[in-house]
């Protein structure tokens, strides 16, 4: 391993800074006219500041809006068992897989100027979804599973004990406040709270649907129009400030999250109320987020005969969001298994380090920033037969993150005595792979496969910018056709991306219950 | 006064508890013993309030119960004071005038103002005992205090809780699987087996009339003879006289009832084979081969020369076991 470590490392660094790479290089490539008169030119108009300010409010009312339900669920989910506390999560971050058009084209069906609801209330809309007020609750919709996830898992570990002695002792509400609530979720929302303001930040797909010019779209139209890496990088220089700032207090945050966070116990037998509210609370996400939208989608499409004739045309994009699917989840599974293989087995404790901030910087980079490095690279002669293969590249930017986030995941599963156990095994690395990450790992890389296929299939801006003449996939095509009012092709796109997202998780779930083996405590 | 009426506890099919009844009256100590897994801290944890349980009711007429649980809480970030008021009602310096009084009697006045989490252990713990004891608690229940202390610090700080619980008239229930604790802190025992009472009464009638093999085994070491064999043993051990013979199916001889000395010719001296001595500071304890397959262990004050002719001699009646 130690040619394969350095090798690693400087795979890792690339990895960082290759969207902001692809930028400067194609800024460099462009005539040589001062640069930061430009940018300063551009963000002192009154147009940018409105519009990042615009950003910035929708980004703190979804933010809010996420935490405080993220929190309120997460002090209900404390009544129940951590194996139902974990399925609600993974249900709950099923539904924010399947990409945004689905459930915002389900309530523009449903809920707008002249939705079956109000025709059947017999009352006028009573507010335009077209508006930031709708574009706050429906990104909030969209991202509140990440930040369930995150409160959910990184709540610090405040045992049950405590909240029974406070009980036992009848705490005032202050009290409660002060020695369980406030310790236990407070560095947790935090976290959440950042994570959800730079996603919601640099949102595409639902402001592109309600028509709500945010710097995402800017960004897309900076560059998508004239591939200007100069116009684009200008625009974004400052918010991708902003974001740096903002991964950095994350990762402050994170590292407090890591010395005292576990999963958190169960409270005891007396909140069966409590319980009963987080059921309710899930049940009524997933029916909000997916069954309700989906239910949209089916009044505005009609009939099934109709679905049938909309999807006719569309079997290429079909089969492009299959194959790019397929790309990323290859991508995602060779990545994490050398990442795991090479960094846990031989413990590098820095290299997990900088393995979990690659991730999540990545993650946290507009979707087109990612899009136009990739589009850069994958352009250039030199990068031999990749050169032109634009699904790869589509793949690459949307799994890379994703990969690495998995890795670092499937990673902290992997415990110190199944790494003594190895060393005093004294095995060579394929065997550690294929005797015991694997086999104990394998449903953990089912679900991920799943999740890198339906995350690549999901995403717009670098799929859009990416994508081969004629190789769209499903969710490119219903952004181009959202332009051509269409509503019931857009539903029936939406439906077909959908039912894609669905059968490639009742495969997971299968080989997941499949491979799902008792594992090394 | 608190009464337990038949309770059963399952968790997920799986008997727990199944019908406990037990009473406990004001200012008395109670300790509630056995086996790891017996349902002890459950029971604990149903008296507390902190569980529901499946059948049965528990009658707490208005009495506050408390437990402190093996692995107790204290906020390290919080004083002993603070923590020590956490649920008390009132101003500052009323909480405060509750707490220091049990502070002192507990030894730690001196660390009111010490963050918890710079304490050791033991002053932790004491620092949790202080706040249930601030909250004049009707019934207390301690599960296993003290289980991480040396076993001559855990005894010392036992005894001065206990004293002080005496003096302030707190009915407390020990939760422990140490046999000399509930011996010498109760006024009466429980004995808990597979989720039942096996056996219930004072001190001495659990040490020297078990009912059950595994009772008597628990409250320290014993030797058991088949009743069988106990006339021919009568003819080699001194004072052993037999009664009941009828009725008891085999006996239990502890190490101190079968004292050990050099027969300097006179009564029943003998050699003996003996396999091991062990020394236990004040007395040593011999296992002695008695007959061929029966192994006895006897007491002496001093070693003994197992070459040289021994007396063994059965200083009290054995315990009977019925079957």
């Amino acid at each position: 391993m130690s040619v394969g470590m350095p090798a690693l490392f400087a795979f890792l660094m690339a990895l960082l800074i290759w969207p902001l790479m692809g930028l400067a290089f194609g800024w460099f490539s462009s005539d040589g006219s001062s640069f930061s008169g430009e940018a300063f030119d551009l963000w002192k108009s009154d147009r940018m500041l409105q519009m990042l300010g615009r950003s910035a409010v929708v980004a703190l009312g979804s933010s809010v809006l996420c935490v405080l339900a993220a929190v309120g669920l997460s002090i209900f989910g404390e009544s129940v068992s951590k194996a139902r506390r974990e399925g609600a999560i993974v249900l709950c971050l099923f539904a924010s897989l399947i990409t945004p058009y689905v459930s915002t084209q389900g309530y523009i069906s449903l809920l707008g100027e002249a939705g079956p609801i109000w025709t059947w209330l017999e009352i006028g809309a009573p507010f335009d979804i077209y508006s930031e007020r709708g574009l706050i609750v429906l990104l909030s919709f969209s991202l509140f599973p990440w930040a369930f996830a995150l409160v959910g898992v990184g709540s610090r570990r405040i045992g049950s004990r405590v909240g029974e002695t406070l009980r036992m002792h009848r705490a005032s509400r202050i009290e409660w406040l002060q020695l369980y609530y406030i310790p236990k979720y407070t560095v947790a929302a935090g976290a959440a709270f950042l994570l959800v303001f730079m996603f919601s930040f640099w949102a595409y797909e639902i402001p592109s649907m309600l028509r709500v010019n945010l710097m995402s779209i800017e960004l897309m139209a900076a560059f998508g129009s004239f591939y200007d890496f100069r116009s684009a990088l200008a625009l974004a220089i400052g918010p991708l400030a902003v974001s740096a700032i903002l991964i950095g207090a994350l990762f402050r945050l994170y590292t407090r999250l890591d010395e005292t966070s576990t999963r958190s116990e169960m409270l005891g037998e007396t909140s069966l109320l409590r319980a009963r509210w987080f059921q309710v609370g899930i049940g009524g996400y997933l029916l909000l987020a997916v069954v309700l939208p989906a239910y949209g989608l089916v009044i505005e499409v009609g009939s099934w005969q109709a679905l049938r004739e909309n999807l006719i045309g569309f079997r290429s994009e079909i089969a492009s969001s299959a194959s790019v699917g397929l790309v990323s989840l290859g991508v995602a599974l060779a990545l994490s298994v050398y990442a795991i293989g090479a960094l846990r087995f031989e413990n590098h404790q820095r290299l997990i380090g900088a393995l979990a901030i690659v991730a999540t910087v990545l993650l946290c980079l507009p979707d087109a920033l990612k899009g136009m490095g990739a589009a850069y690279f994958f352009s250039q002669p030199w990068m031999g037969p990749f050169s032109g293969g634009q699904g790869f590249a589509i793949g690459i930017a949307s799994s890379l993150p994703l990969a690495l986030l998995a890795a670092w995941i499937i990673w902290s599963a992997w415990s110190d005595r199944q790494n003594e156990w190895s060393r005093s095994c004294r095995i060579g690395y394929l065997s550690k792979l294929r005797r015991l990450a694997i086999p104990i790992f394998a449903d953990r890389f089912v679900l991920l496969g799943a999740i890198a296929f339906a995350w690549t299939t999901r995403e717009v801006p670098s799929t859009l910018l990416n994508h081969p003449p004629g190789g769209a996939t499903l969710a490119v095509s219903i952004e181009t056709l959202l332009h051509f009012e269409q509503p019931d092709k857009v539903a029936s796109l939406c439906l077909a991306q959908l039912g894609l997202t669905v059968c490639v998780f009742a495969v997971a779930f299968g080989l997941r219950a499949l491979f799902s083996r008792p594992r090394f405590q | 006064m608190i009464v337990c009426e038949g309770i059963s506890k399952r968790y997920q099919g799986r008997r727990v508890l199944e019908s406990i009844s037990l009473r406990f009256e004001k200012g008395r100590q109670y300790a509630i013993v056995g086996p790891s897994g017996a349902g002890k801290t459950t029971l604990a944890r149903i008296i507390a309030g902190l569980e529901k349980c499946n059948e049965g009711m528990i009658e707490r007429n208005g009495d506050r119960v408390l437990l402190c649980p093996q692995d107790f809480v204290v906020w390290p970030h919080l004083n002993v004071l603070d923590n020590a008021t956490v649920g008390l009602k009132g101003v500052a310096s009323a909480r405060e005038s509750v707490a220091v009084p049990w502070l002192s009697k507990l030894g730690i006045e001196g660390l009111k103002d010490r963050r918890t989490g710079d304490l050791s252990y033991g002053q932790q713990q004491r620092a949790s005992l202080v706040r249930a004891l601030a909250a004049s608690p009707d019934l207390l229940i301690l599960d296993e205090p003290f289980a991480h202390l040396d076993p001559q610090a855990r005894r010392s700080s036992l005894r001065e809780i206990s004293d002080s619980l005496r003096g302030e008239n707190v009915t407390t229930i020990w939760i422990t699987h140490d046999a000399q604790d509930a011996l010498s802190l109760a006024d009466e025992i429980t004995f808990l087996s597979g989720g039942q009472v096996a056996q219930q009464g004072e001190p001495g009638s659990l040490y020297e009339n078990p009912k059950s093999r595994e009772i008597a085994e628990f409250f320290g070491r014993i030797s058991f003879v088949e009743a069988s064999l106990a006339l021919e043993l009568s003819g080699l051990i001194s004072k052993w006289k037999i009664a009941g013979e009828d009725t008891v199916a085999f006996y239990g001889i502890r190490p101190e009832m079968l004292v050990a000395d050099y027969a300097n010719g006179k009564g029943r001296g003998r050699i003996w084979k003996c396999s091991t001595t062990e020394y236990l500071g004040h007395s040593y304890q011999h296992e002695i081969e008695a007959l061929e397959g029966v192994r006895l262990v006897a007491s002496s004050r001093k070693p003994i020369d197992w070459s040289k002719p021994v007396s063994i001699e059965l200083m009290q009646a054995p315990c009977e076991f019925t079957s």
